[in-house]
């Protein structure tokens, strides 16, 4: 174990430049950008033609990455905020250690992956070439994550030395098969889109699964993604243990999903999720529970206020969980909108169709529903016109939030337990609106009966004859 | 650890379950309660480690409620937390008048909703309660085994 222990002292050296917090020095800077006039292909490229030695930093939104280069190739790879996998762990649950030794080498390698393979080797427990293997796989695979950004900032700094372990085991990695490689893989993930997985999904094995997973025709990839799935380790780490790239496991865990074998675990998003859906609903109820008392027409502008301001608190979350946004760094808000109208419009259209009085007063319009027009109806319509737009209206933004929420949850949970938790809670909150709604049309027709009476009242109304509408000049002409 | 026991009491079905989503993921026991009378029987029956009220409830308002605990003895330590959607001097005063510990106002956020009972839960004296409801729960079982 004497030469194991050297191994770990010497991988146990952090590279040069990247401070504790992830920020970079200052001094050596000798270029920067954004990533929407230069991107990260080209940048590398460049770096690599010129036959650079320093590191690139790259950044889009909360995402981080550092490429270290050495005379125009690429060395190493850091990724800030993603942890280590356990790889120790991996192999023990995979088969590849014994559990004793498992204990052993983690007392030994710590936390670090590259030590812990290196050790592994020394003890013939993994091949030589297995360090710059796994090495270039995470290259490859961060890499094609980050050239998904369409957005975000790049900073070159030069002579920052990659590794400092003197004569540590090095491999230098080709730009440009590194780059085909990445572009080969982000392109699967794009195929892969309608996934709801992401690299930080984890997944946990069914715990009431009573079949025989022998019977299930499971592959060799499968399998081994089935004994990795115990809820601890996300996507990314799963595939940097099998070796397999990211949007294959993510297919894997898919299939294993639909056989009932795994549920999936993103603790993290789910934990958003949920805290910004719970927050958007607590709002929306209390808008609800506010003027109970007012007139007919108050209380239904009310209602259309309440379900307008929940459908667009429903569209500005899913800007951020959306599954096509996510994992994509900082979108640009031309594309957010454009996604959100192409999703979304085309549903209020179809439902403006059972509500014609609707057509252009609420509209879909930069990402948002539009109600404005609503507020100064009064002012256009009055009477039993007035009543009857806005219970039209009511009917429309009942029906659009539902689907908008039907929509939204699938998109981002999918069928876990977390979105059935939240479909109780909006079947909660939709009962609320309901029991709202079935007062108003008591009291609507109330009204009716009442008003048909008092008209058969009056001398000389014949029964049957159309009444006249309150209709102002205007309104008539823009409602009929 | 003891499991800690909170009792909601809104009329909103809506509140309830937002409560008892926010709270569970915390593994807090949720009990729920829509109107005052059946607040004070779900008081009696689960003997909860604190209680969340609403002021405005059908059958017996949230201030009767707060009163009607703070007599009992066993109850008088017990964090009572307002909830409610007014947020008035006056309101906060009458809630603090009739033995309510602490006022929230609607609408809240979840993740401070949770802070604020999780400081009420981690006091000795809750701890000691969730003890007391554990032992005395044995005890139920052992006399019916």
């Amino acid at each position: 174990m004497a030469l194991a222990r050297e191994v770990f002292e010497m991988w146990e050296h952090r590279p040069v430049g990247w401070s504790r917090g992830g920020k970079m020095e200052p001094q050596g800077r000798i270029l920067d950008g954004n990533l929407e006039t230069l991107g990260l292909q080209s940048t590398l490229k460049m770096l690599a033609l010129s036959g650079k030695t320093g590191v690139l930093s790259v950044t889009s939104g909360q995402e981080r990455l550092a490429i270290f280069l050495r005379n125009g190739h690429i060395v190493d790879l850091d990724e800030p905020g993603t942890p280590a996998p356990d790889l120790i762990d991996m192999f023990r649950l995979l088969g590849r250690i014994p559990p004793q030794r498992a204990a052993e080498l983690r007392r030994l390698a710590g936390a670090n992956p590259a030590t812990a393979i290196m050790i592994m080797v020394q003890l013939q427990l993994c091949a030589p070439d297995e360090l710059p293997r796994r090495t270039e796989f995470r290259v490859i695979q961060a890499i094609s994550r980050a050239v998904r950004w369409e957005r975000g900032r790049f900073e070159f700094h030069r002579d920052i030395s990659p590794i400092q372990a003197p004569g540590g085991p090095q491999q230098l990695f080709n730009v440009d098969h590194v780059l085909l490689e990445a572009l080969r893989m982000a392109d699967e993930w794009s195929r892969s889109g309608s996934l709801s997985l992401t690299r930080n999904t984890v997944a946990r094995w069914m715990p009431q699964f009573n079949g025989d997973v022998t019977q299930l025709g499971l592959g060799r990839e499968e399998i081994d993604a089935l004994c990795l799935s115990n809820g601890q380790f996300p996507l990314h780490a799963i595939s940097f243990a099998l070796l397999v790239s990211e949007p294959q496991v993510a297919t894997i865990m898919r299939r294993l999903l639909e056989l009932g074998l795994v549920e999936v675990v993103d603790a993290h998003l789910e934990a958003e999720l949920e805290r910004s859906l719970v927050n958007l609903i607590t709002q929306s109820q209390y808008q609800l529970s506010q003027e109970t008392r007012s007139h007919a027409e108050q209380r239904m502008l009310a209602l259309v206020r309440t379900m307008g301001a929940c459908v667009n608190g429903l569209l500005t979350h899913h800007t951020r969980y959306a599954r096509m946004l996510r994992g994509r760094g900082e979108v640009p808000q031309r594309e957010v909108r454009r996604y959100l109208e192409a999703t979304f419009g085309p549903v209020l259209a179809d439902l403006e169709r059972s509500f014609p009085r609707m057509d252009e007063v609420v509209r879909f319009s930069d990402g948002r529903l539009d109600y404005q027009e609503l507020e100064t109806l009064e002012k256009v319509v009055k009477g039993a016109e007035l009543s009857d737009c806005l219970w039209d209206a009511v009917r429309l933004c009942s029906h659009f939030m539902r689907i908008v929420f039907d929509r939204v949850l699938n998109d981002e949970v999918g069928n876990s337990r977390v979105g059935h938790q939240f479909e109780d809670l909006w079947s909660a909150f939709l009962r609320e609106i309901d029991e709202d709604m079935a007062r108003l049309a008591y009291r609507r027709a109330t009204t009716r009966v009442q008003q048909e009476r008092a008209e058969q009242a009056r001398p000389g109304v014949v029964s049957g004859v159309p009444q006249a509408y309150g209709v102002a000049p205007d309104g008539r002409r823009r409602l009929s | 650890m003891e499991e800690s026991v909170v009792l909601v009491v809104d009329d909103s079905p809506t509140v309830r379950k937002i409560v008892q989503l926010t709270l569970q993921r915390e593994r807090i026991r949720v009990v729920t309660a829509g109107d005052g009378l059946s607040a004070l029987a779900a008081v009696a029956d689960e003997q909860p480690d604190l209680m969340l009220l609403d002021i405005m409830l059908p059958r017996m308002d949230g201030y009767n409620i707060c009163q009607v605990v703070r007599k009992n003895l066993a109850y008088r330590d017990m964090p009572i937390i307002m909830l409610s959607g007014r947020d008035g001097i006056f309101d906060k005063m009458r809630g603090k008048l009739s033995g309510s510990t602490e006022y929230i106002t609607k609408p809240f956020d979840s993740t401070e909703l949770v802070q604020t009972i999780k400081r009420h839960l981690e006091t000795p004296a809750a701890r000691e309660r969730a003890a007391q409801r554990m032992a005395s729960r044995q005890q139920r079982l052992r006399r019916r085994v």
